[in-house]
Order: C-alpha cells, then sequence, then structure tokens
C-alpha cells in the first residue's frame, strides 16, 4: 500500500486530490480558489467571528454581567465597606470588656444617638454602641462567613461523592443528610452550644457548619448526576482523561452558579443565627461583643424604651443579610453561561 | 481552469503523498505510528506497559496500534451480536421495572478508509450504538473488534490508551465543548490524557490540530462562547483529530448546524479523512447527508439493524419496506419534482416494548399490501444476504419494489393516521 | 447609513402601495417595510431590517434562511407576541384583512389571534400547557373565539382531533400532553390552530424537531387541511427541501433582510441572488458525491457588527469593491415577479453579471464530475 497517512503537520498543498476538488469547487461558485486545501478550509471556517473579538474568561465575562447589577453591586459596596470596618476598626478603636468609659454615671436606659456618640450609649454601663457595633462586626462576619465557607466544603466534598461515584456510597450519604435534616435544627445548635459550645467562637463555627452542608450536599449531587451527564464530560471521557480530572476541571467548575449561590444564603442564615444563638444566651461568650450578643443584651432593656441600643445592630444584620442575599443574586445571573453579556 | 483541467486525476491508491518536512516545520505526529513525541514517561516504557496488559494481542503485532497492518478494504472494526439495554427504574424502591432495548443485537463491519454510516429515527439507537462501539457506554452483550482488540475485554487502563485511535465527534457543538476551558485546554487535555505532558509540544500539536480544521493557530486562549456554531464543529473534531486516531464515530456532525455551515463542515471531514488515512463511523438521521458521504450504510430501527448495503445500491435499489419509506419521506428541494409520498402510518413504537416478530410490523406498508401475512408478527425475520453485500430484515424483501410503493401510495392518498391503536 | 438605505428600501419595495392605503381585496397579509429591533446590553439588533412581502388568500408562502437570519422575529412581529421592550417595532406596517394591524390595540389583536391568524411552533411542548388535557385547550380556544358552550366546544375539540388523523380522538381529549409523541402533539398543536379557521395560518419550522417520516405526515398533513380550508399558509422553515413541497411563493432571508423573492420554481431553480445561489448549491447529494460541496464560506456576521454595504460581501464569490460600500436594494430581476438583493442586477454590475450567471448556470452538469 503506497499511500502514506499525513501527519497533522504536513502542508497538504502537495495532494493532487484537493486540486482536484478545488476545481470542482471553483466551478461551481464561479471563482478562482487557492489551490491549498488547508487555506481553502480556512477561509470556508471563516477568518473571524466578530461577536467578542476581545477574549474574556470566565471571569472577565462574569465580571462584566455583575457590574450591570444594580443591587449586586450595592450589595458588593454594604459587604466590602462591612468587611474593612471589621479589619480595621477593632484596631483604631478597640473594646475592652474591662474598660468602663464613664463609671460613675450610670442611666439606665442609656442616651440616644448625640454627635459624640452617633449610634447612643448603652443602658447600665453605657458603652458607645458605636464601637461595640465595629467590634462586633469582625466576629459576626467571622462567624458568618467561615462558618459557610466549611459547611460549602464539607457539602461539597459529601455531594461530589455521592454523585460522581454513586451506587451504596450514594445512598449512605444521602440518608446521612435525610437523618441530619430531620433533627430539629435549632434545638440541637442550642443543646450543641451548650455543651461544646462554652461561647468559644471557633466552637460555634464549627457547629454551624456542621448543620449547614445538607442543602449543598443534594444540590452537588444533584449537579453532579447532571453534570455527568452533558456531552462535554463524555467527550473528556472519550479522549481518555481521567476522573479526577474530569471532577476538577469539568464538573466542579459547571457547578460553581448554583453552589455559590446557596452559599449566598448560608451566610445569611447563620449570622442570623448567630444573633439567636447569642440572644439565647447560648452564643459567644458575651465578654465579646458581637451583633447578636450587643442585640440580646439591648433587648432586656427593651421596656425602657431606648431603641437605639437594638436598632444599630439590628441595621447592620439586616443590611448584612440583604447585600449577602444580592451579590448572590448577581452571581447567580452573571455565573449563567445562558445570558450573554 | 486551463492548468487545473491538466491536473491529473490520481488515484489514493497509487500516489504517495510525498510529505516535505523542512527542517523548521511543525513536527510530524505520525513519525512511528501511535508514538506521541514530546512524552514524559518515556516511549518505549509505555509500549511495554501496552504489551504487558494487552495480553490478548498477538506478539508479532506493534501493540500500540491495533490498526496496523490493516489495508484499505479490509475491516478495521468489527461489531458483533451488539446489545445495549438499559435498565428502567421505577416505584418507591427503585426497582427495574422495564428495560430499554436501545441496541438489540447489531453486527457489522467497517472497513478502512471508509465511511459507514447509520441511519434511522430518533430513538433508534445509534448515538448508544456509536458510544457503546467505543466503550464510553459498556455494552450488555456481544463484542467490538477493532483491528486484532477486543474492545469489551479491554481493561480500562488499556480503554484508557485505545482513546488515541478511536474518537468520537458529537452532535451538540454547544454542548460538547466545555463552555469553562479555555480551547487550548479542550484540545490539550487528551494529549495530556495520552502521557504528552511537556507543555511546548502540547501547544504545538494543538496548534495543529486548529490549522487542520481551517481555525487559526492563535484561537487557543478562546473560550467556546466566542465561536459560531460551525466554528465550535470544528473545535470537536480538531479535539479528535489532536490524537491522530484511525477511527473516528461522528454522531451527527452536522445536524445542529445551518445549511450553509453543514457542507463546510461535510467537506471538512472529507478532506480530513482523505489527509489522515481515517476511517468514519457516520451516524446521521439526515439521508441525503448520508447518500453524500457513505460507503456503505445500515439502516436502523428500534435497535436492530433493518438493511445494511452499500450506498449507491442502498439508494438505488432498497430492499426493505422501512428504508423505502424513509427514502420517500426526503423533501426534495426541486420544486419541478413532486412525488407522491409513501407515509407510514404512525409512530416508531416505544423501544421498551418492540414490537413481536419483525419489529417493523406495526408501521409496514408492503405487509399491509400483503394481506397482512401472519409470519410478519410470529417470527423475526433474520438480517439475510440477498446478494453479496446487501442485506435486509424482511420475509418478503424480495419483493420490495419502487413500483409497488408508489402503488401503495396511490391507494392511501388521505390524512395519514398518527397511530395504530393495538 | 442605515436610515437612508431603509428608507430607500420601502420606497423600492412597496412602491405600489404607499403606505398607510389598503392593499387589493386579493391581499390577505402585506408587510411593509417591517424593522424590528432588540435592544439589549451590547446593543441593538436589527433583528429584522425592512422586510416587505405579502400573502394572498389562500396562498402559500414560505421564509426560508439560516439561524437568527430573523424569521421568527417577523412572524412573532406579525402576531404582535414580542416582548416589548426589549424589542422595538422601528417601522412598517402590517395590513392583514384590510386592517392595519400594528396599530391595533390589544384587546382586538387577542381576537385576530386565534380567530384569523392562528401560529403553529417548532416545539409543541412548550406551546402546549401541562397541566391541562389537550381537549381542554382546544375547546378552551374554541369556546373563547366562537362563543359556543363548554360541550360544543369538546365536540368541537374531538372533531378537530380526529381531522389531523388522530385516531380514538375521543380518548385522546382526555390526555395530557406530556402523554403524547412528538409527532401526536405537533398534531394537536394544528388541531388547535385550525379548530377557529383562521383565514392565515403561520407555522414556525413546524417539522423541524419531529423524524423524517413524522415530518412527511405532518407536512401531508399541513398540505391535506390548508386545501380543504383554504386557509393561507405562511410556512417558515430552513429546509429547502421543505419549502419546495409546501409553497407557491418563496421569500429568502438574510442578516434581517430579504435577499430574494419569488415563485418557488424560479427561486428554487433560478436563484438571482448570491446567496440563494450559495444555499442551493451547498446541499448535499449523490451528484456531488467523491468532490467537495461548493459551501458558502464564512459565517453569519455577527448582529451587532454586520458589514457595511451588502451584508453579504465577506462570504460572497462574486464580491467586487462597491459590495463594500453600497447597499444594495431588492429589485425586480428578470421581469415575472423575481426578485433580488445584489448589485450584480443594478448598472454597476452589468460587466460582471453575465460570467456569474453563466458559470452558475453551467455548475448543474460540471459539479456531476465528481462521483
Ligand atoms: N442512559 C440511558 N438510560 C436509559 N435509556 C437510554 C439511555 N440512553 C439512551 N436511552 C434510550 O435508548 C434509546 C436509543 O437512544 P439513542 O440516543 O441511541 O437514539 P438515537 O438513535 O441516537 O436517537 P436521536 O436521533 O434522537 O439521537 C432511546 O429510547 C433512549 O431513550
Ligand atoms: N427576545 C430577544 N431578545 C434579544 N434578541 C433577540 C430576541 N429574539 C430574537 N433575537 C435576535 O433576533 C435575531 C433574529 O432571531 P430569529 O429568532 O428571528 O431568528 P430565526 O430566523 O427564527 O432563526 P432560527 O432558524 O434559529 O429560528 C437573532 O439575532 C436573535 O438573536
Ligand atoms: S417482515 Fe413483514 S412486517 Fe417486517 S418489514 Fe417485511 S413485510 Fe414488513
Ligand atoms: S451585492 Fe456584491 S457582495 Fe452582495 S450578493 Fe451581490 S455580488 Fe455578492
Ligand atoms: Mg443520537
Ligand atoms: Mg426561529
Amino acid at each position: 500500500m503506497a499511500h502514506e497517512a499525513k501527519s497533522l503537520s504536513t502542508p497538504t498543498g502537495s495532494a493532487p486530490i484537493d486540486v482536484e476538488a478545488d476545481a470542482i469547487q471553483a466551478i461551481g461558485m464561479g471563482i478562482a480558489q487557492p489551490d491549498d486545501a488547508t487555506a481553502l478550509r480556512r477561509e470556508e471556517a471563516g477568518a473571524d467571528y466578530e461577536v467578542a473579538l476581545e477574549s474574556l474568561n470566565q471571569w472577565q465575562l462574569a465580571w462584566r454581567k455583575f457590574r450591570h447589577h444594580r443591587l449586586a453591586l450595592m450589595g458588593l459596596g454594604i459587604l466590602a465597606s462591612f468587611f474593612i470596618i471589621a479589619l480595621v476598626g477593632p484596631i483604631v478603636w478597640p473594646f475592652d470588656f474591662n474598660t468602663i468609659p464613664q463609671p460613675d454615671v450610670i442611666v439606665y436606659q442609656g442616651r440616644p444617638p448625640s454627635l459624640v456618640h452617633p449610634f447612643g450609649e448603652t443602658g447600665g454601663l453605657q458603652r458607645d454602641v458605636l464601637n461595640l457595633v465595629i467590634n462586633g462586626a469582625r466576629t459576626s462576619l467571622f462567624i458568618g462567613f467561615s462558618s459557610m465557607a466549611l459547611g460549602v466544603l464539607i457539602g461539597t466534598i459529601v455531594g461530589s461523592l455521592a454523585g460522581f461515584i454513586g451506587g451504596v456510597l450514594d445512598n449512605v450519604l444521602m440518608r446521612t443528610v435525610d437523618v441530619f435534616l430531620s433533627i430539629p435544627l435549632l434545638f440541637l445548635i442550642l443543646v450543641a452550644s451548650r455543651f461544646f459550645g462554652n461561647g468559644n467562637v471557633m466552637l460555634i463555627v464549627m457547629i454551624f457548619a456542621f448543620f449547614s452542608w445538607m442543602g449543598i450536599a443534594r444540590l452537588v449531587r444533584s449537579l453532579f448526576l447532571s453534570i455527568r451527564e452533558r456531552e462535554f464530560v463524555e467527550a473528556a471521557r472519550a479522549v481518555g482523561v481521567r476522573d479526577r480530572r474530569i471532577i476538577f476541571r469539568h464538573i466542579l467548575p459547571n457547578a460553581i452558579s448554583p453552589i455559590v449561590v446557596s452559599a449566598s444564603l448560608i451566610v445569611a442564615a447563620n449570622i442570623i443565627s448567630e444573633a439567636f444563638v447569642s440572644f439565647l444566651g447560648f452564643g459567644v461568650n458575651p465578654i465579646y461583643p458581637t451583633w447578636g450578643n450587643i442585640l440580646s443584651n439591648a433587648l432586656t432593656f427593651i421596656p425602657l424604651g431606648n431603641w437605639w441600643w437594638p436598632f444599630f445592630p439590628g441595621l447592620m444584620i439586616i443590611l448584612t443579610v440583604l447585600a449577602v442575599n444580592f451579590v448572590g443574586d448577581g452571581l447567580r445571573d452573571a455565573l449563567d453561561p445562558r445570558t450573554r453579556a | 481552469m486551463t492548468d487545473q483541467a491538466t491536473t491529473p486525476t490520481p488515484d489514493t491508491d497509487e500516489t504517495p503523498v510525498a510529505a516535505p518536512t523542512p527542517a523548521d516545520a511543525p513536527t510530524p505526529i505520525r513519525a512511528t505510528p501511535g508514538v506521541l513525541e514530546g512524552e514524559e514517561p518515556s516511549v518505549e516504557a509505555l509500549e511495554r506497559d501496552w504489551q504487558r496488559d494487552g495480553g490478548e494481542v498477538p506478539s508479532e503485532e506493534p501493540l500500540a496500534d491495533p490498526a496496523h497492518g490493516i489495508v484499505e478494504g479490509e475491516a478495521l472494526l468489527r461489531v458483533s451480536g451488539l446489545k445495549k439495554h438499559f435498565p428502567v427504574y421505577g416505584g418507591l424502591l427503585r426497582r427495574q421495572v422495564a428495560t430499554v432495548y436501545a441496541v438489540d443485537g447489531v453486527d457489522f463491519e467497517v472497513r478502512k478508509g471508509d465511511v459507514f454510516s447509520l441511519v434511522g429515527e430518533s430513538g433508534c439507537g445509534k448515538t448508544t450504538l456509536g458510544r457503546t462501539v467505543l466503550r464510553l457506554v459498556e455494552p450488555t452483550a456481544g463484542t467490538v473488534h477493532f483491528g486484532a482488540l477486543d474492545v469489551t475485554r479491554l481493561k480500562s487502563s488499556e480503554l484508557r490508551r485505545l482513546r488515541s485511535k478511536m474518537q468520537i465527534v458529537f452532535q451538540d457543538p454547544f454542548g460538547s465543548l466545555n463552555p469553562r476551558m479555555p480551547v487550548s485546554d479542550i484540545i490539550g487535555e487528551g494529549l495530556i490524557a495520552q502521557g504528552l505532558t511537556d507543555r511546548k509540544a502540547r501547544d504545538r500539536r494543538v496548534g495543529d490540530a486548529l490549522e487542520a480544521v481551517g481555525l487559526r493557530r492563535d484561537y487557543t486562549r478562546r473560550y467556546p462562547h466566542e465561536f459560531s456554531g460551525g466554528q465550535r464543529q470544528r473545535i470537536g473534531v480538531a479535539r479528535a483529530l489532536a490524537l491522530e486516531p484511525d477511527f473516528i464515530v461522528l454522531d451527527e456532525p452536522v445536524s445542529a448546524l445551518d445549511v450553509s455551515i453543514q457542507s463546510q463542515v461535510l467537506n471538512l471531514l472529507l478532506d480530513l479523512r482523505k489527509d489522515f488515512d481515517l476511517t468514519y463511523l457516520f451516524i446521521s438521521h439526515n439521508l441525503s447527508v448520508i447518500e453524500y458521504v457513505s460507503d456503505r450504510v445500515g439502516v436502523m430501527y428500534l435497535g436492530q439493524i433493518v438493511e445494511l448495503a452499500s450506498s449507491e445500491e442502498l439508494y438505488r435499489s432498497p430492499r426493505h419496506p422501512y428504508t423505502l419509506a424513509l427514502l420517500s419521506a426526503i423533501p426534495d428541494p426541486d420544486p419541478r419534482r413532486r412525488h407522491k409520498r409513501l407515509v407510514l402510518k404512525g409512530d416508531v413504537p416505544s423501544p421498551v416494548n418492540p414490537p413481536a416478530g419483525c419489529h417493523f410490523h406495526t408501521r409496514c406498508w408492503l405487509r399491509e399490501q400483503l394481506g397482512n401475512p401472519e409470519q410478519c408478527v410470529s417470527a423475526e425475520p433474520d438480517l439475510r444476504e440477498l446478494m453479496p453485500g446487501h442485506k435486509a430484515k424482511c420475509h418478503f424483501a424480495e419483493q420490495v419494489s419502487g413500483a409497488k410503493a408508489a402503488e401503495f401510495a396511490a391507494e392511501h392518498s388521505t390524512v395519514v393516521p398518527a397511530v395504530v391503536d393495538a | 447609513m442605515t436610515a437612508e438605505a431603509t428608507v430607500a428600501e420601502i420606497s423600492v419595495t412597496i412602491g405600489e402601495r404607499p403606505a398607510g392605503t389598503a392593499p387589493g381585496e386579493d391581499i390577505l397579509l402585506d408587510v411593509r417595510g417591517l424593522q424590528t429591533h432588540f435592544h439589549v446590553m451590547d446593543g441593538t439588533v436589527r433583528a429584522v431590517d425592512g422586510v416587505s412581502f405579502s400573502v394572498p388568500r389562500g396562498g402559500t408562502v414560505g421564509l426560508v434562511g439560516e439561524s437568527a437570519c430573523g424569521k421568527s422575529v417577523t412572524a412573532l412581529t406579525i402576531m404582535r407576541l414580542l416582548d416589548i421592550p426589549p424589542a422595538e417595532i422601528v417601522g412598517g406596517e402590517v395590513w392583514f384583512d384590510g386592517r392595519e394591524i400594528l396599530a391595533l390595540p390589544e384587546e382586538e389583536m387577542r381576537h385576530l389571534r386565534g380567530n384569523d391568524i392562528a401560529m403553529i411552533f417548532q416545539e409543541p411542548l412548550t406551546s402546549l400547557n401541562p397541566v391541562l388535557t389537550v381537549g381542554d385547550q382546544i375547546s378552551e380556544q374554541v369556546r373563547l373565539h366562537l362563543k359556543v358552550d363548554k360541550k360544543e366546544g369538546l365536540g368541537r375539540a374531538i372533531e378537530s382531533l380526529r381531522t389531523v388523523g388522530i385516531p380514538n380522538p375521543e380518548q385522546r381529549v382526555k390526555q395530557y400532553p406530556h402523554e403524547m409523541s412528538g409527532g401526536m402533539r405537533q398534531r394537536v398543536m394544528i388541531a388547535m390552530a385550525l379548530s377557529c379557521e383562521p383565514k392565515l395560518l403561520i407555522a414556525d419550522e413546524p417539522t423541524t424537531a419531529l423524524d423524517v417520516t413524522i415530518q412527511a405526515q405532518i407536512l401531508e398533513l399541513l398540505k391535506a387541511v390548508q386545501e380543504r380550508t383554504k386557509s393561507a399558509l405562511m410556512l417558515i422553515t430552513h429546509d429547502l427541501g421543505v419549502v419546495a413541497e409546501m409553497v407557491d411563493e418563496i421569500v429568502v432571508m438574510y442578516a434581517g433582510q430579504i435577499v430574494e423573492q419569488g415563485t418557488a420554481e424560479q427561486v428554487l431553480t433560478r436563484p438571482m441572488d448570491p446567496y440563494t445561489m450559495g444555499l442551493i448549491e451547498s446541499l448535499p447529494s449523490v451528484k456531488k458525491r467523491g468532490g467537495r460541496l461548493s459551501a458558502i464560506k464564512g459565517v453569519v456576521p455577527s448582529p451587532f457588527n454586520l458589514p457595511p454595504g451588502c451584508r453579504f460581501a465577506p462570504r460572497c464569490p462574486y464580491v467586487w469593491d462597491a459590495c463594500r460600500t453600497t447597499s444594495p436594494e431588492l429589485i425586480p430581476v428578470g421581469g415575472h415577479g423575481q426578485r433580488a438583493r445584489c448589485l450584480l442586477h443594478t448598472p454597476a454590475g452589468a460587466p460582471r453579471r453575465a460570467a456569474v450567471f453563466d458559470t452558475a448556470a453551467s455548475s448543474g452538469t460540471t459539479a456531476g464530475h465528481g462521483a
């Protein structure tokens, strides 16, 4: 057999067959064609597709779409400023439990906002509410976000294993999720905080994480099940790509946007839970301010009509939750490949 | 035009293509069959691996290439008795309640250098067959021989290495490219998987593959959404081509494309076949496309091949009533040739419960014309050889003719009922 | 530049019928200089850009063209089913049955839809309500438009299912859309569309999602029903084979504009626009076996970045300098009602014309050499 297969890179112009084919082409369209089949092929393919000459990767594209989402941008702004406050505030203006600003004056209901104390003063020890809120931000945001991160990590691992490996493991893991979901959550958090918490922030983070991974696990499992069937995964398998790479390069990146969205919901939920647990007295050690602690202290004084004391930490919680939700919303749109900017 | 006229019209077999390889030209990949240039684990080591793992391969064959030594016209792929049944789960306990007979006993051969086509309606099992051949789907029964290798009995590590020899191009140019990956990774990851870890060599091969499909080398940093449908399909072809396969399954490669783009991609595929000595299993439901590209055609109905013939034979003298109906259903773009259609009754039955006897009997016009012979329902016909190289799965294949079909079409000109209620 | 081109266009294409006046009695649908744009993030998509054609009473017109050339948007604009915004009907008139309907109040338009104009879509599952039985859906439509009672509505529904070849319609009316196959659902859509005996039936790719044997059934059905009810048919498709079988007149669209129109025979056997010519020649057929197909090179231009001058210029094999600067108009060619949008048919293109159309004419025979 004389015919030698060409290698991919061999110039194809030397194949007389193609010249003949070109002749047909040329007659058909009434024009002279280049006698190089590769050039012809390239010409047929179209020099350029003009839609996107600028090459944007997934994140650049997402950012472009995100920018057009006004609420999400606002949310991002709020979150960013809260983070800066949480990082810088306590350094500039620290809180010390043992330093009591005005030990001799005790106004039972505190003082309303004034120029010196824009958020007012607490009852009892006359602490500055702004100072408390700033110092509380660090712990509250830390709890909200890190418990989310941990929960998402656990949920993603469990969901991936269940969805990718399937079979018995899938059954075991998913039944575990069911069990966790059927436990009355709040009650367990309270009990767990009581026994293991001791007001320690890290432990509280772990407890929250431990109870916020189930939704993510279910989501990730179903994403894995559906993305696994997508053609590009099959195509990767067809060229011999190994499972690990399929998980990390193909499935997870395509699962990211729903995960991000539900993660944002978890942050919001956990910040609220922190406030709630603290309010019930099972949260972070009350000698450290958190938004929840401030709120819970304030509420015992509520009958005295000192609205400013619970109002500002409450406002912070609401703003954070809203901001996180808006950002999540924006991210969902931005990461959805079906919507083109 | 004159110098084109003087160009000799060569026969593929006679013209050795002297490939000039200047020193600075991109590295030819086919230097040694099946050996990837720039591999990290040494070539020898890989070959040794292959030899150790592939116990069934005769030792005198160069084991890295099971297709080696097969010349044009000899069978490169032999499929026999292939079945794929999918279980259907249902009920509270998710027990198996039924079986989809997606591919139900298929035999055929693909000769080296040929385009073998599978045609049939939606759900008849074309895609499943194509994927089972590559063992992307595990067969329920039957064997697939690729050269000397029995694909159905390979271990997964062997199978992964065989991937460089047998490739697939998918139908959906949007769904088959990972939207989160740049082109360089989409095409390059197969090379990584096959052991080409050297970045530079890989980039060169990716560029070569892009060039071969008519795209620019510098497209590698772009993402799939930056390309049109036809260009994406070219990327899909480049992904398969980069591995230097001998055999490619083309699963409806042009069905999702616009008319004007379809012909570009068909041209490309046929060019590449010549240039790289490829063998195709071409899957489509478009009979005009099939007629244009194929050497041999298998017509599928409900998981089985009902007619198998060379392309000319099949279109000139179809021998199965279903084939005839399919051909008659093609709308003809020439308005001067409005023909009387032979329209089949009803829908394709579900592959969960294929009809007894001849699967086609619920819709068969010939059976109706012959006065509903019992045989069609009671006995499943064989895929019989009627003439050398022409097989049909019908008890009455000898009686199938265009004249009979026209007669039937003329008698049944009213609105065709949708289903035959059993 | 575009504004000028469009004004010129309107005056050319609807020269006989000045804007604001009704077309003749024999014309059921008259679309004049229709322009529909979409305002999206990246800019404005001129999806339909000066489209004019008409459908005679009882006539059949096919709208063909590649994906995204504006076929569906044309139909949806006529039906007034577009969301405004992002869509905007920038200009043009649509005369239906002697009335201009773009300015009609929504209430009257709703009456028109379903009663006088009916539309069937490519994917019937998305246009049927999944939680209602098909009987309920058809009878609801019938009752809304014909003001009959519930019982008669159901009777009509059963009758119309029978006419589209669904056996046991008495049983089938009780089924839900998902319990039927694709072909059956399309039959239900046709039954629904025809239940009120519309004057115009718009079918947007009615068979594209169907198998070839089912497509054959549906096409035969459409033909039979159309002949019987004498309703006009506007068929949208990208399949030249389907239009060849189904319609008398063809409108070819490219990038939002009509590039050629004429009778089916004219357009399919003697195309006068290079795009149509390329489209027809690129069809695979056994005659071309062994040779290359004559593909149209390149890709459809981005709607945000249409080429100046002729929109087909970047892909056209006959392009010359003038094409890149001058926008051709849709002008009469050959004197039998055929029109094409190509500079070759203007005085400027006269020197090149002979060469193009002589080669094209001979290509039918030469292409056969490949086999
Ligand atoms: N993973 C699966 N599980 C269960 N059934 C399946 C699976 N894959 C395919 N099937 C069924 O097997 C049958 C054959 O499907 P297949 O996709 O091979 O058909 P096809 O001929 O390629 O059709 P199309 O033209 O629509 O692509 C169908 O009835 C389908 O529903
Ligand atoms: N709702 C919408 N918003 C924005 N752009 C749109 C919208 N609908 C249609 N378009 C744009 O209008 C143009 C014409 O679209 P249209 O749906 O009419 O194409 P078509 O000819 O029907 O194509 P196909 O054959 O794919 O159905 C396209 O560029 C499309 O992207
Ligand atoms: S065996 Fe009978 S039913 Fe089957 S194809 Fe032949 S004639 Fe038709
Ligand atoms: S005007 Fe020019 S570019 Fe446009 S179709 Fe005619 S010849 Fe081609
Ligand atoms: Mg398929
Ligand atoms: Mg459309």
